[in-house]
């Protein structure tokens, strides 16, 4: 079920219902009820892998209470469970995400010296959601084993936490220190609680449906076929599909945030205005947060600790296989490994003039002088959207060929009325709540102290999603290419 | 070592790596307290630490750490 | 306890009431603005009928041409009306009149419908039917549907394809306003206010040249889809019991054409069980310029002109 299709809201009202109504007294009974629902949510999605996914968390569970009670008593055991737990989940992320690919690319090794194999296809179905259900139970180990946390005895509540359904399939990524706190208290139907969940629910309806698939079938045309555009076309996709990207991630993650948020739940933010950023490290602290902070707690930071005497230069190190791994997270082909690496690239070179950056900007007074910012936004969005060619591409060899093809054949463009009618008003709606968000202007809409302005607000939304919106689901408006 | 002592160095280390005018580390300041206190100064203490005690801490231990409190219990631990 | 529950349900319950209310309420607002802007629209549809809008509008409600020209952006572009009607005029001592209803995307099922209902009003004598040599293949297109549905409840053809394309969810979401209208608004709206005129028997007049292009051979092993085909070969047999003479045509392309692909086999197959005249002049030296052409999928006016006097020869010899 996709989060902004009707049959999910019916499954909303059909598991909130009960659980603010009957089992409002009992966090057992609401986490129960939410690990079953949670469990049809994923079984909906992919029925083959719930045994893997209930295995898996018992596994974990285990493990938990294993390195807890050898933390003190015998801290290398603890050490040893917590490796396990960690190569455990990497390498059940490893054999459904990457070994396929990685078979194939040997198969393609192979057959340019002329040997056949039968193996270049091999491909194992990946479970939906892995990426982000193991990376939840990684993180609980590592974080039992710092003690910073303390397992859980409940196997319900355990389960819940990794099934949660809002956030399952595509995140956030929740912290077991966050996340297992609040399921051990019963939720209460608030009207806060509701009422903002559902102002965040319904601006990420907006940002997926007005905004993100809107631009869809343009960006789709286009970058699909790029050998049939020109560079000016080729350009204006690539910039509109960063923002598509933008509108598609965080609609989805505003949904899943003011779904839990319904159900008394606190999730982790993940995205901050991202296409406010002056350089790319500020981006990276303010895209996909509940990811890279996860990778940079369990890996840069190790990673940065164990390389301490190298200097600067350990640090860099450390920085480049941050991105790299970032970007191989995102899935099984070179180009999100290049996409890795050409952003830690620039990360490290940001790295390395930081304290000359810091004078310059201290000499002059710049960091609040709009000629300063707002160049610096932009260039920071010109360089993301470099990113983003890599990373969309379909191998090495097609974002070499599009990257190519941005340096000549610069005519007139592929125009789409519907795409620039709806979507550009939608896009500068977006640009000025961001900018307003940012600097806290006094003009608020969703967030009015009058409940008339907020309801109004709401019905224009709405007005918006059901007459302006891309309903077909984002599908590939068939395009005369 | 005392404690008071080990503090005071803490707090001669911070401010030469940090670049600070002056600094009152007490046991519960944290990353948040102090605006230059980022992951890649956190290091530079780390390593500044280490060199002046002249003692060397494991993984675990520094990924334990949540404030200047827990970072003295350590050192405390290391140079008995 | 006891009081702290008591507090809690009946914040529970105050918490809930004031939801309730705020939910019931936007839900009869936008009740509201759906019926509103159904009234609106149904009064601006009617007012756009005095004024030749689009193919599918004409070919509706304002169908009175004798030689009609069904296609996409492409026949809009590349037939000159004009010149067939003074060709075949000037051959055959007749008067009959010419429409290009040519207009963007579209197929089947939008073909198939336009086809009915000009039997329901006037029924043409010769239908030229330009196709895409792809557009059998691939999924079914959305956007030509999205654009039929603001007839859906004045037009039983419309209601026919749409039913039958469309899932049943979609049938029940048609009882919106908000969603017959979705993005069509914009344009009702706008040929309403800027009605545009200049576009006499529906043809668009391109300009400027394609000067650097390239053909890169690329094979189209997309499958027929089952429903464009059922509903090419019902437009078909429509145009058979009714009389009409059907011919189908294939607009040059500065783009590669894989004449292998099922898709087009499929247009060659149907043409041959239906004996009805097919011309591809995606293959034809003489247009397959750049000079010719406004951009890789549409002719300039040049193009067009010599396109259609060869159109016009080749309808002259079948007739």
């Amino acid at each position: 079920m996709v989060v902004n299709s009707i049959i999910f809201w019916l499954f909303f009202a059909v598991v909130s219902i009960p659980y603010f109504v009957f089992f409002r007294k009992s966090c057992r009974g609401q986490n129960l009820w939410l690990l079953l629902a949670s469990y049809f949510f994923y079984g909906w999605a992919d029925w083959k892998m719930i045994p893997l996914l209930i295995i898996i968390t018992i596994v974990f569970y285990w493990l938990g209470l294993q390195i807890e009670k050898n933390n003190v008593s015998n801290p290398k055991r603890a050490s040893h469970l917590t490796t396990l737990g960690v190569v455990l989940g990497v390498g059940v992320l490893f054999y459904f995400k990457y070994l396929g690919f990685f078979v194939q690319e040997f198969a393609h090794l192979f057959e340019s010296f002329g040997l056949k194999t039968n193996l270049s296809t091999f491909s194992i179905i990946m479970p939906i959601g892995i990426s982000f259900f193991t990376f939840k139970l990684i993180s609980y180990v590592i974080e039992t084993h710092r003690q910073n946390i303390q397992p859980t005895k409940d196997f319900v509540l355990f389960s819940t936490f990794i099934a949660f359904f809002p956030t399952i399939l595509s995140g956030p990524i929740d912290r077991p220190g966050e996340f297992i706190p609040q399921l051990s208290q019963s939720r209460t139907f608030n009207y806060d609680n509701v009422a903002e969940g559902a102002r965040r629910i319904i601006w990420g309806l907006f940002l997926k449906v007005c905004i993100a698939d809107r631009l869809f079938g343009y960006t789709s045309a286009i970058l699909d076929n790029y050998t049939h555009h020109n560079a000016t076309s080729i350009l204006i996709a690539s910039l509109l599909y960063s923002i598509e990207m933008y509108t598609d991630f965080s609609g989805y993650s505003e949904m899943a945030i003011g779904v839990s948020q319904i159900l008394g739940l606190k999730v982790r933010e993940n995205f901050l205005r991202p296409f406010l950023s002056q350089n790319n490290s500020e981006y990276w602290r303010r895209w996909h947060m509940s990811l890279t902070t996860w990778i940079t707690d369990y890996i840069y930071m190790p990673l940065n600790v164990r390389f301490r005497d190298y200097g600067q230069y350990g640090m860099y190190l450390a920085i480049f296989i941050n991105l790299v791994v970032i970007g191989a997270w995102h899935g099984a082909n070179w180009t999100f490994v290049l996409f890795g690496a050409y952003h830690g690239l620039i990360l490290v070179i940001i790295a390395a003039t930081e304290k000359r950056r810091r004078k310059f900007e201290k000499k002059y007074s710049l960091k609040k002088k709009a000629y300063y910012k707002y160049p610096r936004m932009l260039l920071t969005f010109f360089l993301v959207t470099l990113g983003l060619i890599i990373f969309r591409a379909n191998n090495l060899s097609e974002c070499f060929d599009i990257i190519h093809r941005l340096t000549y054949d610069y005519s007139f463009p592929f125009t789409n009325k519907t795409t620039f009618v709806f979507g550009l008003p939608f896009i500068l709606l977006l640009i000025f709540k961001e900018f307003k968000d940012e600097n806290k202007y006094n003009i608020h809409f969703l967030h009015s102290k009058k409940l008339s302005v907020r309801l109004i607000s709401i019905f224009l939304l709405l007005i918006c999603v059901f007459l302006c919106g891309n309903l077909d689901g984002g599908q590939f408006i068939y395009f005369q290419f | 070592m005392e404690r008071q002592e080990i503090l005071e160095q803490l707090n001669e280390i911070f401010i030469d790596v940090l670049d600070l005018d002056e600094c009152n580390l007490t046991d519960e300041t944290s990353a948040n307290d102090i605006e230059e206190w980022d992951s890649l100064s956190h290091i530079q203490i780390i390593v500044a630490i280490e060199k002046k005690f002249k003692i060397k801490f494991t993984s675990l231990e520094i990924m334990k750490w949540n404030n200047v409190g827990e970072m003295v219990n350590s050192l405390e631990e290391k140079l008995k | 306890m006891e009081d702290s529950l008591y507090i809690s349900n009946s914040n529970m319950k105050k918490s809930s009431t004031k939801i309730l209310i705020c939910f019931i309420t936007i839900l009869l607002c936008l009740y509201c603005f759906d019926c509103i802007l159904g009234y609106v629209m149904r009064y601006i549809s009617q007012r756009n009928l005095e004024k030749e809008h689009c193919g599918l509008n004409y070919c509706l409600n304002a169908a009175t041409a004798d030689i009609i020209i069904l296609g996409s952006s492409s026949a809009r572009a590349n037939y000159i009306p004009q010149l067939i009607g003074d060709s075949i005029n000037s051959h055959l001592g007749t008067k009959y009149s010419v429409y290009n209803t040519g207009n963007t995307y579209q197929d089947f099922p939008y073909f198939y419908c336009e086809m009915k209902s000009l039997m329901d009003r006037k029924i043409p004598k010769i239908v030229i039917l330009d196709l895409q040599p792809w557009t059998l293949s691939g999924p079914t297109n959305m956007s030509a549907l999205k654009f039929m549905r603001p007839y859906y409840n004045t037009n039983s053809h419309v209601k026919e394809v749409l039913d039958d394309n469309e899932t049943f969810l979609h049938r029940v979401l048609m009882n919106f306003e908000m969603y017959k209208y979705n993005e069509e608004f914009f344009d009702l709206l706008s040929s309403y206010l800027y009605p545009t005129t200049k576009y006499p028997m529906g043809f668009w007049a391109l300009d400027g040249e394609e000067k650097d292009y390239e053909i890169i051979p690329e094979n189209d092993n997309r499958e027929v889809n089952p429903l464009s085909k059922q509903e090419f070969e019902k437009t078909i047999q429509i145009a058979h019991n009714n009389n009409v003479k059907l011919f189908v045509s294939i607009s040059p392309y500065l783009r590669y054409i894989d004449r292998n692909s099922p898709a087009y086999k499929e247009i060659v197959n149907m043409c041959k069980k239906y004996n009805i005249p097919f011309f591809d002049y995606s293959n034809d030296l003489e247009l397959v310029k750049g000079e010719l052409f406004h951009d890789t999928m549409h002719l300039n006016k040049k193009g067009a002109t010599i396109l259609t006097k060869k159109v016009s020869s080749e309808l002259l010899k079948s007739l």
